[in-house]
């Protein structure tokens, strides 16, 4: 085939006008032409109940495992329809997997809204709310102090840290959308329906949640799976590593070590200068340090705020023995009030890495280097901080 | 800082957005070919389309998200050379004096079926009726070249028969090497919607999402198809399934069909497929049970493989025997891979001349000259080289220039130490692309910066040959330009922009394809403009009566008989057979819903990157692994390339086999050139390695036995 071209004849148009006039009309938008439905009105309306939850019932995620293929729309479409950041989602999807047979499960999760949720009944600053009526638990976004603390009670790992905002953040069921008879995000976002919500019964006895799951007794969450198959995978739920560790590594041994000084007679000054120091490293892993001085506000459940209280009751007495040793035991007092407490905030977690076995020789063993002369504190010190870091990672 | 107790209400508490702002306009998403109707709304909101037939208000992940993966560090805003800014002007007057010097005969260009029909049919008019480029073809070879070639040999025409009302309405659905869980999840929501409790096969070597929710899944040896089909097809000739007055009206060649089967008993069957007697006997039975509402699906693991299309056509022959073709619920069906792979079958203007017409028929030719008004002389003759072929060219020195637009072969491309040794060769390779920092754009000499999905308009064709529209509702960064735009800046460059007056605008072009279907099987004369597109959700061709439609409901095929044939051929064994020194077979595919392809797009988004593991997982058969363990950092070797791996040990893959996911840009290292000889579809979906543990030297052992 020939081809034979005069360039010359057909480039009288000016290119440079084409070129202009392409990418002006690139800047011109093409509008609607027709009006477009921006709610799902009532589509998605036979996976919802047509009924608020009566007296001892609540609202619960439904999920038919059956029906999950592990495509994770409802991650994403969580993540789109409440504005959340980049890489934010309160939904989560994973698999198990049994090795030893041919079977994998994928299981799709989010907040369980729990009859006993342990984010709230550890929460020092009371940034939870069970609604009384729909048992949906709500985090209080503006109320939150950011010390994750509810990421480590929730044995489920629902609550979401975020990093710019410096709280976590968690899955409100789409509260704002059931109330106004829109389905949740999730479950409008399911191809396979595999989600839904549906009013439960509180204190049902409904067996595991799902195969390696926690122990249901903890929290009693409310959220059913159901499948027709015999022959579920086991497998493990998966657990996130507690946030930003650091600081409350160095909280822990330094209070301990204060409370071990006061305990074996050590320097007062010295002890209460470590104390003082303990405590306010401690600050610098919340996210929203100026909000903590509601941190009393949790104390009838929470051991973190009763730590707080105790530690707050510490160092002015420690600081006090200084000036008068009188005070001393009363310091000593709250001083093992205190560590007792730091005790029951990871233990209260139920997390097997910190169960008590595991925590409290290490945390009565730090108090207890403080008999060994000063010269040996400092590098135990050190290698006790290292530790510490690996129980919050392991 | 408030004094309150509790703060119920605040800042941080108003930072959620629970209702999606505006709506801006709606599109059919751009990643895969279901088709799916998205909402675009501001600040890069996505939300499914309620009103749309084919997904009925839902998405996968990737339509979720096909906004905010535009809003990149690494989109290209102007053009580069050599990776230097020029200005558009600069970079054409370059494109036009290398090209020229380099010669259109010695040019070719790689097109794709990423980008909107209209802007592919310019992109094939103006190289090759215009430029005088006589080859050009797409990244569809790697997705659907073989249910191209099985159709048009067995329907006479590249005509997918079905609807996706099929899914819904079929009583026994068997799939074949097809994924829809994961690949296409919209599509395996019309599955869940069938309420007659069908009979769900997989067939597949493995235990993939859709085996694990099938009634059967029937796990055969890797390329063992053949064996399989030929051996059900005699099984129900046996059981008496054969619609014989179907047979007769409708088909040709089912004699010499059925006497090759019967080479293919049961033992023989099973020996080569590895697939139980029992299982083979029972799907045969359930086959003709369900008629006449039993489908077939097929995606990648029968169109790559090394005698791809006679396996697609071994399914096709099946459907046919049994009459389940052209009713509710039937079809022997290809699902396809990317949004407009059926656009660049029927209008790229590569293999096929626009509208699915031959470029050696001299009628075909004077029609299309007539429909386009380019002179007749300036058609080619001949249709291009297939992809490989281009590239064998390359590697020989004959092609010295080529012209890639919105596809990434540097990562995709089957045996990719070839492709990058051959792509050092050329002269001039010039990448059209939305991002500057793809495998293959990466090693342009010229980077032409392509606007995206969202910031231009016009059309897809997808699976079900539904025409749908695309809005533009955002404006590309920097000097970006819609594909279509740089196609009629390189027409006005080279000087022969006269030629494409009327080619101005996406939607002037669908009036000229329109007519370019004039009187073909996909004929889509009567479509009343984008207009209608929009307001009906999409077209299917040849457009009808109703939202969904199915083809051959008269029994009438494209061939010139009106019959549709039987073919069938001889098994052959993969090329490379498990020995010693390699003694795993490497199968390759999707990982993720939440992936695609070569990730230039989806690696953007940081909540789908969440929705698959980081690194590389090779997934192993636990007899396999010797002292590997599970999460262990492997080798993987083939003749071709050496990758590093985690190894997970799985039985949802076979003894003696392994799989790596596809997105990696590593995993094409391995793979084996090899080529349906019909099609030229490469066959991703076999070659051999080996698996050591990345510190010592062992060999895995071989797993299989008799090979």
């Amino acid at each position: 085939m020939s081809i034979a071209i005069d360039t010359r004849s057909v480039s009288s148009r000016k290119p440079s006008l084409l070129l202009d006039e392409l990418l002006l009309d690139q800047r011109v938008l093409r509008t609607p032409v027709v009006e477009i439905s921006e709610h799902s009105g009532g589509r998605f309306s036979h996976l919802i109940p047509l009924t608020k939850p009566s007296p001892g019932e609540q609202y619960a995620f439904d999920v038919n495992l059956d029906a999950c293929t592990g495509c994770k729309a409802c991650v994403v479409a969580c993540h789109t329809m409440n504005g959340l950041d980049e890489n934010e989602s309160w939904r989560d999807v994973f698999s198990i997997t049994d090795t030893s047979s041919n079977l994998t499960q994928t299981i799709t999760k989010a907040c369980h809204h729990c009859e006993d949720p342990a984010c709230a009944n550890g929460c020092p600053v009371l940034a939870y709310e069970k609604d009384e009526t729909t048992g949906i638990v709500r985090h209080l976004d503006d109320q939150c102090i950011g010390c994750s603390y509810c990421m480590m009670k929730c044995p489920y790992d629902v609550p979401k840290w975020n990093v710019k905002k410096g709280i976590v953040r968690k899955c409100d069921m789409c509260q704002s959308r059931l109330s106004a008879g829109e389905a949740p995000a999730c479950v409008q976002s399911c191809p396979n329906e595999a989600i839904r919500i549906r009013v439960v019964k509180k204190d049902a006895d409904v067996g595991v949640l799902f195969p390696g799951a926690f122990d249901r007794s903890y929290t009693q969450p409310t959220s059913v799976y159901h499948t027709k198959r015999k022959d579920l995978p086991s497998g493990t739920d998966q657990k996130s590593e507690a946030q930003h560790h650091g600081p409350l590594a160095w909280m822990l041994v330094l209070t301990q070590l204060s409370v071990g000084g006061i305990l074996f007679g050590k320097h007062p000054l010295a002890c209460a200068l470590l104390g003082a120091l303990g405590v306010a490293i401690s600050t610098l892993h919340l996210g929203q340090p100026l909000k903590a001085w509601r941190a009393f506000l949790g104390w009838r459940k929470s051991w973190l705020s009763r730590e707080i209280l105790a530690f707050g009751a510490y160092v002015p007495l420690a600081g006090l023995s200084v000036i008068d040793p009188r005070a001393t035991p009363l310091a000593l007092a709250a001083g093992i009030v205190s560590v007792i407490c730091s005790i029951m905030v990871y233990v209260d977690t139920r997390r097997p890495q910190w169960r008590w076995q595991v925590t409290v020789p290490r945390f009565a063993a730090t108090t207890l280097v403080m008999v060994l002369p000063w010269m040996l504190v400092g590098p135990l010190a050190a290698l006790l901080v290292w530790e510490r870091h690996r129980f919050f990672t392991r | 800082m408030s004094l309150q107790l509790r703060e119920w209400d605040g800042p941080l508490t108003r930072d959620l957005v629970r209702h999606p702002p505006k709506v801006l306009g709606k599109a059919v998403c751009g990643f895969c070919s279901t088709g799916c109707g998205l909402k675009l709304h501001e600040n890069g909101v996505v939300t499914p389309d309620l009103d749309y037939t084919v997904n009925q208000g839902t998405a996968c992940p990737k339509g979720w998200e096909a906004l905010s993966v535009l809003d990149a560090p690494d989109r290209a805003t102007v053009p580069l050379h050599h990776g230097k800014p020029v200005s558009w002007a600069e970079a054409m007057s370059i494109f036009t004096t290398k090209m020229r010097e380099v010669g259109p005969e010695n040019a070719a260009f790689i097109s794709t079926g990423q980008i909107m029909t209209e802007e592919m049919a310019l992109l094939g008019a103006v190289a090759k009726f215009g430029m005088g480029i006589l080859h050009g073809d797409g990244n569809t070879r790697q997705c659907m070249a073989t249910a191209v070639a099985a159709y048009k040999e067995s329907f006479g025409f590249d005509a997918p028969p079905f609807t996706y009302a099929d899914f819904e309405q079929s009583d026994v659905l068997v799939f074949v090497g097809a994924n829809p869980c994961i690949a296409h999840p919209i599509l395996w929501q019309r599955v869940l919607n069938n309420k007659r409790n069908p009979k769900i096969v997989v067939i597949d070597p493995r235990t993939t999402e859709t085996a694990a929710a099938a009634t059967m899944h029937l796990r055969l040896r890797p390329k063992s198809d053949l064996a399989l089909f030929y051996g059900l097809a005699h099984q129900i000739i046996q059981l008496g399934g054969t619609d014989k007055a179907f047979v007769q009206a409708s088909t040709s060649g089912y004699e010499q069909m059925r006497e090759h089967v019967q080479a293919y008993d049961l033992d023989r069957t099973s020996s080569e497929t590895d697939i139980a007697m029992s299982d083979i006997r029972m799907l045969a039975r359930w086959i003709v049970e369900g008629t006449p509402r039993v489908s077939f699906w097929w995606t990648m693991g029968v169109n790559q493989g090394h005698q791809a299309t006679r396996t697609a056509q071994s399914i096709i022959n099946l459907a046919l025997m049994t009459g389940n073709i052209g009713k509710p619920g039937t079809g022997a069906n290809s699902i396809t891979g990317q949004c407009n792979a059926m656009g660049s079958r029927l209008f790229s203007n590569t293999t096929n001349l626009l509208g699915g017409h031959d470029f050696t028929n001299p009628i075909h030719r004077e029609k299309v000259a007539r429909a386009t008004g380019i002179p007749l002389e300036r058609i080619p003759t001949r249709p291009s080289l297939a992809y490989d072929q281009i590239l064998q060219e390359v590697e020989e020195g004959r092609i010295k220039a080529l012209w890639i637009i919105a596809t990434n072969p540097a990562h995709s491309w089957i045996q990719q130490g070839r492709f990058q040794k051959l792509a050092s060769k050329l002269e001039f390779l010039v990448v059209q692309d939305m991002y500057h920092s793809t495998e293959t754009a990466r090693m342009a000499h010229l980077l032409l910066p392509a606007a995206a999905w969202g910031e231009k308009e016009g059309t897809f064709i997808n699976s079900e040959r539904r025409h749908g529209y695309s809005m533009k509702v955002r404006r590309p960064p920097g000097q970006a330009l819609s594909d279509f735009s740089i196609f009629r800046l390189v027409a006005e460059s080279w000087g022969c922009g006269d030629l494409f007056r009327e080619w101005s605008s996406p939607a002037e072009v669908f009036k000229i394809l329109q007519r370019c279907s004039a009187d073909q099987p996909c004929d889509i004369t009567s479509i009343q403009g984008y207009e209608q597109l929009i307001r009906e959700g999409g077209v299917q061709w040849p457009p009808g009566q109703g939202k969904e439609r199915r083809l051959f409901e008269d029994g009438k095929f494209f061939t010139p008989d009106r019959k549709a044939r039987f073919v069938v051929a001889d098994p052959q064994p993969p090329i490379e057979t498990p020995d010693d020194a390699y003694p795993l077979v490497l199968l390759t595919g999707r990982g993720s819903s939440a992936q695609w392809h070569t990730e230039t797009r989806t690696g953007k988004s940081q909540v789908l990157s969440k929705l698959h593991p980081s690194e590389l997982i090779l997934t192993l058969h636990p007899s396999d692994a010797g002292h590997i363990v599970d999460g262990q950092k492997v080798l993987v070797q083939s003749r071709r390339g050496s990758i590093k791996a985690t190894a997970q040990l799985r039985t949802t893959v076979r003894r003696g086999e392994a799989f790596l996911p596809m997105h990696n840009p590593q995993v094409n290292q391995l793979t084996l050139e090899v080529v349906d000889p019909i099609s030229r579809q490469p066959s991703y979906k076999h070659c051999t390695v080996r698996v050591t543990a990345e510190s010592t030297v062992g060999v895995v052992s071989s797993g299989r036995s008799g090979v």
